[in-house]
């Protein structure tokens, strides 16, 4: 449903003139995130204040027009993009960071402040936010909260989800309540919990309060080079077997390094099979037996070299390296898609060898950088969109990649989220009835198609048809992607 | 329905050897309240069909573990049946390479840890007594003992469920794997419900190593600022804390801290937090007995004595503690780095325990925390929310309560807002 005139009059008495979007020009640059989907949304709101936001939220449901939060627009599962005919609600404006509380451990932010400066705000403090999804410069909270981002150091410290005590948030009537909160325990469900990861089909965060860790005494980081991938994945699953929990452990192949090297300088060996790059931390005596522990397991395994004791600016090449890769594999291919699934940490060398499997007989190319000791894969499977049947080839090699994870007793997606993309793989690891569990918290929370509708479970209403049509065509993805 | 009618019904379902009726369902009561049978069903099939039969015929279910924490709740409006779980004690699959496990609900802490233990693995879980607790019981009820501080919370290391629903379906959320956003992550509903949105059958949870090494270190205080502040600035340290609490004792406030890891971390976070102790004013002790098991309990049967727990900001728990201490509780235990504290009165009549629950209220507003009446006697859950004032969000929590369990089925008004 277009949204009219008067409602575009409805929302500017709430926000201001200035602040409510709705010429075509200026509606463009919020048609997008990190994936190839697009959709013009009617008009965006940038609220400057929680009560705008609820206020913008009431007017949205009177009129029936559907809404979808945005931060940076730098989700990889298509959750920041409009649905055609909705709102977008802003987060641009909501970048303020209220408190840092080093006594008790903890921050309270708006919704569109950048991952990354919160830790530096806690860092005179000697604390840190640890959840570091590879976006960290430019994502915000509110799009970590609705995804549940991990980053490469949530195989010690867990994902966003670990991190978020409360959350203020506006329902779907537009009231603003508190879920959790600063103290430990809170009475109630734990609605924290579900909003967190909910893909922004529940309501609209917009204040959160995170816990803020110490920074470690000691960080060790280890560049372990392997001949192939294959020792190189039994590596990860040893470490983990024997029950040693890394800070860190990523795994480049070469098809990436090969985009890597060129580009950023990281320090990544050109003509090695992969590389495992392992972060250990703690106490200093804590930091260098496990350090000691994964150099002989690489070793054993046949790491062809290892190196550490690199400097702080060294360390941060290693690291930009890392997660800038999916930029990087652009100058590989024209286009390129990328995969999301976990697998147990058991089955990581069988699994990563179906994948290579899978990619040769579909005749692609595929440059795997991803969360190996969460057994999380992220196979980016390169071609060329003009080359005809090229993009059907990606799109059913994916799926055939997919499987192989279910197969393994993983999941369908580990960090980037459900989407539009992936609601039709929902049924590959849960019964109808466990869905309708998840579809009645919709139900339980009033939400009737206003936030998000068509992601995460499929539905009858307008914009998850448009979407699913688009499905059929992504190539590539957006420019600010990372993983 | 009748008695008779329901013992035939029962024991279709369930067999005779599950089935407990007459004077042995005694052993069931919660708050004063007796069922009117109890089932020991020995499969998920048997709890789904017992649920199909409790929703069909509206007869309220109360879940049943070990018993260690039925006194924790508001008195149920009604109680038909207790679902004992404690035969549903099977580790379903324990792969110790990828450090994760998928047990029953009914199998005790103990038990459980004995098992991953063979394998130098143990699980996150820190209820009190271990040997008693079941998974189900702390996951319904999310309990986490000192070792929060290393272990995190049970719903941080429980990464997927099985679950009854009111009607008997059996459904799942999240899955088997460390990383998983598939879907709304429903475990997080379910943990902590108190058995009032589903009958948790089945959890999988991620693993911790175990330890190398351990150690304990007992300091005593003359007040409480010193010894929650060597606690928190262990923790800042990183040191190897596994876990700290501090306890009133003789008008001393004693810090009780264990350390775990490996041998070097643990030898240097010991001598580090003796040289960080004195200037604090703390003095080494020895044999330093830990309450806060007895502390934490809220047994089932007659309760006695009040026990309260609030959920502080952890800078300010000092303070609270030594206005509480002024009140003579027989326990004052608090978990310094987390910002819970328990408080219980042994011998105080019902009407002294009103009050002291009405001011223990007055001083959660002034501190801005929350106030949870842990246990008590049963005829003074009449008259109070055990979980006090519903917040902002209660209207989403009751919506939740009434899309989940529309009848009534499962322990109806036993949670916060009587939901």
């Amino acid at each position: 449903m277009p949204v009219e005139r008067s409602i575009v009059r409805e929302l500017q008495r709430i926000v201001g003139k200035r602040w409510v979007l709705y010429r075509p020009e200026e509606l463009i640059v919020y048609e997008y995130d990190g994936t190839i989907e697009r959709a013009l949304p009617e008009a965006v709101v940038l609220p400057g204040s929680a009560e705008e936001v609820a206020a913008v939220v009431r007017v949205a449901r009177r009129h029936g027009v559907p809404v979808t939060a945005r931060g940076a627009g730098t989700g990889l599962s298509g959750g920041a993009v409009p649905c055609e005919g909705g709102i977008v609600v802003a987060t641009t404006r909501l970048n303020r960071i209220l408190e840092i509380d080093p006594e008790n451990g903890i921050a309270v932010v708006e919704p569109g402040v950048v991952n990354l400066e919160v830790s530096q705000a806690a860092a005179p403090f000697g604390l840190y936010y640890a959840p570091d999804p590879s976006s960290q410069r430019a994502c915000t909270i509110g799009g970590n909260v609705a995804e549940n981002a991990g980053g490469p150091h949530c195989l010690r410290y867990g994902t966003t989800t670990n991190h978020v005590l409360g959350l203020e948030f506006v329902t779907p009537e537009g009231d603003l309540v508190w879920l959790g909160g600063r103290t430990p325990d809170p009475p109630g469900y734990d609605l924290v919990g579900v909003v967190v990861g909910s893909e922004g089909t529940l309501g609209i965060v917009t204040k959160a309060v995170l816990r803020l860790l110490p920074r470690p005494e000691a960080t060790i980081t280890i560049l372990a080079i392997f001949d192939d991938v294959d020792q190189a994945s039994e590596a990860v699953s040893v470490i983990i077997a024997q029950g040693i929990l890394p800070a860190a452990l990523e795994m480049l192949d070469r098809a990436t390094m090969d985009a890597v090297e060129p580009y950023i300088h990281a320090g990544y060996p050109p003509d090695a099979g992969a590389v495992l790059l392992i972060e250990v931390e703690g106490l200093r005596e804590e930091a260098q037996e496990q350090a000691q522990a994964v150099q002989g397991i690489c070793q054993e395994l046949g790491a062809r070299e290892l190196r550490v004791g690199f400097s702080p600016e060294e360390r941060e090449r290693l690291w930009a390296g890392r997660k800038a890769a999916l930029g990087a594999l652009g100058r590989l291919a024209p286009s390129y898609y990328i995969l999301d699934g976990v697998v147990p940490r058991s089955r990581l060398p069988q699994v990563l060898r179906g994948v290579y499997e899978a990619c040769e007989r579909f005749g692609l190319r595929v440059a795997n950088v991803f969360h190996a000791g969460d057994g999380n894969l992220h196979p980016n499977l390169l071609f060329d969109e003009r080359e005809p049947g090229a993009t059907r080839r990606v799109l059913d090699c994916g799926e055939e990649i997919m499987r192989l994870c279910v197969e393994a007793g993983g999941s369908i997606t580990g960090e980037h989220g459900v989407g539009y993309e992936k609601r039709d793989y929902l049924p590959w690891i849960f019964s109808q009835d466990d869905l309708s569990a998840m579809a009645a918290l919709k139900e339980a929370f009033g939400t009737a198609g206003l936030f998000n509708p068509g992601k995460v479970f499929p539905t009858h209403k307008g914009c998850g048809e448009v979407s699913s049509a688009m499905r059929k065509a992504i190539a590539k993805v957006g420019p600010d992607a990372y993983i | 329905m009748r008695e008779g009618t329901l013992e035939a019904r029962l024991l279709d379902v369930l067999g005779r050897d599950a089935v407990v009726m007459g004077e042995g369902v005694a052993a069931y009561t919660v708050d004063g309240l007796q069922p009117r049978a109890a089932v020991r069903p020995a499969t998920v099939e048997q709890v789904s069909e017992l649920l199909r039969l409790a929703h069909a015929e509206r007869l309220a279910v109360v879940c049943w573990g070990g018993g260690t924490m039925m006194g924790l709740g508001n008195r149920p409006l009604r109680y038909d049946l207790a679902l004992d779980l404690r035969r549903l004690d099977q580790v379903v699959e324990h792969e110790p390479a990828d450090l994760t496990a998928t047990v029953q609900a009914g199998i005790t802490l103990a038990s459980l840890q004995e098992r991953l233990g063979r394998h130098g693995q143990m699980v996150g879980l820190d209820p009190p007594y271990p040997r008693r607790a079941t998974v189900g019981g702390t996951l319904a009820t999310a309990v986490a003992g000192p070792r929060r501080l290393s272990l995190g919370h049970p719903r941080d290391i429980t990464i997927g469920m099985r679950v009854v629903l009111a009607d008997g379906r059996v459904t799942r959320a999240g899955g088997r794997v460390v990383k998983n956003v598939a879907g709304y992550d429903l475990c997080k509903l379910y943990t902590g419900s108190l058995g009032t949105l589903a009958v948790i059958v089945e959890a999988t949870f991620k693993l911790y190593p175990r330890p190398r090494a351990e150690a304990a270190l007992f300091f005593s205080f003359e007040g409480a600022e010193g010894a929650c502040r060597l606690a928190r600035e262990g923790r800042r340290r990183g040191l190897a804390l596994a876990s700290a609490t501090v306890q009133r004792q003789e008008g001393a406030y004693l810090l009780l801290a264990r350390l775990a890891g490996t041998e070097r971390a643990v030898e240097r976070s010991a001598l580090e937090l003796h040289s960080l102790a004195s200037p604090l004013g703390g003095e080494t002790v020895a044999g330093v007995m830990d309450r806060w098991e007895a502390a934490m309990a809220a047994p089932a049967g007659p309760a006695r004595g009040l026990t309260l727990r609030w959920g502080l900001l952890p800078a300010r728990l000092p303070q609270a503690m030594e206005r509480l201490g002024d009140l003579s509780p027989s326990l004052l235990v608090a978990f310094p780095t987390v910002g819970t504290l328990y408080a219980r009165w042994e011998d105080i009549d019902d009407a002294a325990a009103l009050m002291a629950a009405e001011g223990a209220r007055r001083l959660a507003r002034e501190w801005e925390a929350t106030l949870t009446v842990h246990s008590c006697p049963a005829a003074l859950k009449e008259g109070l929310d055990v979980f006090g004032e519903p917040p902002s969000s209660w209207r989403l929590m009751r919506q939740v309560k009434e899309r989940w369990d529309e009848r009534g089925v499962l322990a109806p008004g036993r949670f916060l807002g009587r939901l």
